[in-house]
C-alpha cells in the first residue's frame, strides 16, 4: 500500500493506493468513497480489507479522505457535500494518473454513496460502475439518525447521564445538529443535508449502477425502489442487491466484536468484481 | 502546515502522517498512538485535531498505526506484540530524529495507546514525556463507595443496578478488546506500576495520567491515585487529571477542546523541562 497526499496545495487529500498484485493487473480501477464521521471510522478497517482483497485479484484500488475528514487537510466544519463531490473527481483523476485503468468502479457507502452519485455529474468521464452501499436518500432523516446516535453515544460514554441530552433530542433541538457523534457539522453541510432528497436529486451518471441494501425495512425498501425506478426511467441501468448481512455503522469500535464481518467482505468484493 | 505521509519500517509497513511544527519548533516531538483498534486519526478524529493543535504551538507531531492496526501490517520480521509495538515506536522516533533532528519525544495514548505509551517510555530513554488517558487504573474502597452513593443519589436503586450491569458488561468488552489487540488485559501489580512510574520520573520523564468520565466507576474522585499510591514519591512528581467531563473517546466537541488545551499545555511544559538525552 502506498500512502500519499494529493490534490491542490490548498486542498490536500490523503490517499492510500493498493496496486494490483499477485494476479496480473486487470487494468480496472476501484475508487472507494468513505461514509461520514463515525461511520467512516467504523468503515476504515472494512474498506482496507476489501481493498487488499481486490488488489490481490488484480484491481488497483484507491481509498481516500475527503477534505475536512480523516487525514486530509481541513477541519471537521470545513466539510460539505459539493466540495466532497469535487474531491471524488480529484481522487478519480489521481487514480487514473497513477495506474491508467481501462475501466473504473466507484464504491461509496452511506453518505459516501450519496456524494459519489452526485460526483458523477462533475466527472468528465462517468464511472463504468457505480456501487451505492446503503446510500443516504434523505438528508433530514440522516441528521435525525445522527442526533439519535450522538445521544446514545453520550449515554454509553458517561457514567453519570445528563437528562438534558434526551430533552434536546426529544425537542428536536437544532443544538444537537452541529455535533454528529463526535464530529462537527458545519453550517454548509447542515444546510445541504437538510435540503437533500434523493427522489428529487439529479440522476447519477454511470454505465451501470448497483444499489446495495442490508436487510432493509419496508420504508427503506420502498425508498430504494422508488429512487431506482426513477433512475431507470431516465434510461440508466440500475440494479438492486439486498444483502443478508448487517453492519453497525455508528457504534464505537469497542462495542462491536466484529469490525470486519468476513461474509460482508466477500459479498462486497464479489459485487465490485462482477463485470460492468 | 503541509502534512507528510509516512510509510516506515523494514517493509514500509508502518503508515502515519507527520505534522511539521510551525516555528519556533519545540525540541520535543509528540507521537500519537492508536486508541485500541481505531486507526491513527483517533476516536472522533482527535489524533488529527491534536497533531494540528500541537503543530500550531510549535510541536512536531506524528500520528501512526502500530503493526496490525489501521493501515499498518505486521512486518515479515515481526516479533511478539509487546516487543513489536515498542519497535514500531522506535522506528518512528528514528525517522523523526534522522529527518528533523529532533531527539526527544513525548507520547500520547488513550486506552491501549496509554498502555503502549507506558511500555515504550520504559524501553526508550528518548521518551521524555508520556500523557496516558485511561491506561492502568487502580481502584480504592473509597472510590467504590463514592460511586455507589453518587449513582444512588442520581438515579435511584433500580436504575443504578441496571447501569452497573451495563457498565460491568462494557468494561468486560473493553478489556476483551484490549486482549484482542494483543495488549495484556492484566494491569501490572501496584508495586510494579509504582516502580515503573518512579523509574520514569527518576530519569526525568514527565508523566501525566488522565482518568475520564467513562471510567468513573473505576476512578471516582480526584485524589484516588494519591490514596492508591500515597506512600510513593512519584505521586508528587507527576500530573494527574481526573476529568469526569471528558469521556474516553472525547465525544462532545467541548470535551475535545478541553483535551486539546490540556495536552497542549502539558506538551509545552515538557519541552521546557525535559533533560537532554546523551
Amino acid at each position: 500500500m502506498d500512502a500519499f497526499f494529493f490534490g491542490s496545495p490548498e486542498r490536500q487529500l490523503f490517499g492510500a493506493l493498493h496496486p494490483a498484485r499477485g494476479a496480473a493487473s486487470r487494468h480496472e480501477g476501484v475508487l472507494m468513497c468513505n461514509p461520514f464521521g463515525q461511520e467512516a471510522v467504523r468503515a476504515h478497517r472494512l474498506y482496507r480489507v476489501i481493498a487488499e482483497r481486490l488488489a490481490r485479484s488484480g484491481f488497483d484500488v484507491l481509498r481516500f479522505d475527503y477534505y475536512g475528514t480523516g487525514d486530509s487537510a481541513g477541519a471537521d466544519a470545513d466539510g460539505e457535500l459539493e466540495g466532497w463531490a469535487r474531491d471524488v473527481v480529484t481522487a478519480d483523476q489521481e487514480l487514473k494518473r497513477r495506474v491508467h485503468p481501462q475501466s473504473i468502479t466507484w464504491l461509496g457507502a452511506r453518505l459516501g454513496a450519496t456524494v459519489a452519485a452526485s460526483a458523477t455529474a462533475k466527472s468528465a468521464r462517468a464511472p463504468d460502475k457505480l456501487i451505492l452501499w446503503e446510500p443516504v436518500f434523505n438528508g433530514a432523516r440522516y441528521l435525525q439518525t445522527l442526533r439519535q446516535a450522538h445521544v446514545e453515544a453520550l449515554e454509553s460514554s458517561y457514567v453519570f447521564l445528563d437528562p438534558a441530552w434526551r430533552t434536546l433530542l426529544d425537542a428536536n433541538s437544532p443544538e444537537l445538529s452541529r455535533e454528529g457523534v463526535g464530529f462537527e457539522i458545519g453550517t454548509a453541510l447542515l444546510g445541504q443535508l437538510q435540503a437533500f432528497d434523493a427522489t428529487a436529486a439529479p440522476v447519477p451518471r454511470a454505465s451501470r449502477c448497483v444499489v446495495v441494501s442490508m436487510r432493509p425495512g419496508p420504508e427503506v425498501s420502498a425508498l430504494v425502489s422508488t429512487t431506482c425506478e426513477r433512475w431507470e426511467r431516465s434510461g440508466h441501468r440500475v440494479e438492486q442487491t439486498v444483502l443478508d448481512q448487517t453492519f453497525e455503522w455508528l457504534v464505537e469500535e469497542l462495542a462491536d466484536g466484529t469490525p470486519v464481518p468476513p461474509d460482508l467482505v466477500t459479498r462486497l468484493t464479489q459485487i465490485v468484481a462482477e463485470p460492468a | 502546515m503541509k502534512e507528510i505521509a509516512l510509510c516506515l519500517g523494514s517493509g514500509a509497513h508502518l503508515v502515519g502522517v507527520l505534522t511539521p511544527a510551525d516555528a519556533p519548533v519545540s525540541p520535543v516531538a509528540m507521537l500519537i498512538l492508536n486508541a485500541g483498534t481505531v486507526h491513527r486519526i483517533g476516536p472522533h478524529r482527535i489524533g488529527v485535531k491534536l497533531a494540528r493543535h500541537l503543530a500550531a504551538a510549535g510541536c512536531t507531531a506524528v500520528r501512526f498505526d502500530i503493526s496490525g492496526v489501521g493501515d499498518s501490517v505486521a512486518p515479515k520480521d515481526a516479533v511478539e506484540f509487546e516487543l513489536q509495538r515498542t519497535r514500531d515506536l522506535q522506528t518512528v522516533m528514528d525517522h523523526v530524529e534522522k529527518e528533523f533532528g529532533i531527539r526527544r519525544f513525548a507520547l500520547f495514548g488513550i486506552c491501549a495507546g496509554a498502555v503502549n505509551a507506558h511500555a515504550a517510555a520504559l524501553a526508550d530513554p528518548r521518551v521524555v514525556g508520556a500523557f496516558m488517558v485511561d491506561g492502568y487504573i487502580y481502584t480504592t474502597l473509597k472510590g467504590q463507595v463514592i460511586r455507589l452513593f453518587a449513582q444512588l443519589k442520581a438515579h435511584g436503586f433500580s436504575k443504578v443496578a441496571v447501569r452497573a450491569s451495563r457498565r460491568a458488561w462494557s468494561s468486560l468488552r473493553a478489556l476483551s478488546s484490549r486482549s484482542k489487540s494483543g495488549v495484556p488485559s492484566a494491569n501490572p501489580t501496584r508495586q510494579e506500576f509504582a516502580a515503573q512510574i518512579q523509574s520514569l520520573v527518576d530519569r526525568g520523564t514527565r508523566v501525566a495520567l488522565m482518568f475520564s468520565g467513562t471510567y468513573v466507576h473505576l476512578y471516582s474522585y480526584p485524589g484516588q491515585l494519591r490514596d492508591a499510591f500515597g506512600s510513593h514519591r512519584f505521586i508528587d512528581q507527576i500530573d494527574c487529571h481526573f476529568t469526569p467531563d471528558i469521556d474516553h473517546t472525547m465525544t462532545p466537541l467541548a470535551a475535545q477542546d478541553r483535551l486539546l488545551a490540556l495536552v497542549r499545555e502539558w506538551a509545552l511544559s515538557v519541552a521546557g523541562r525535559s533533560p537532554e538525552v546523551e
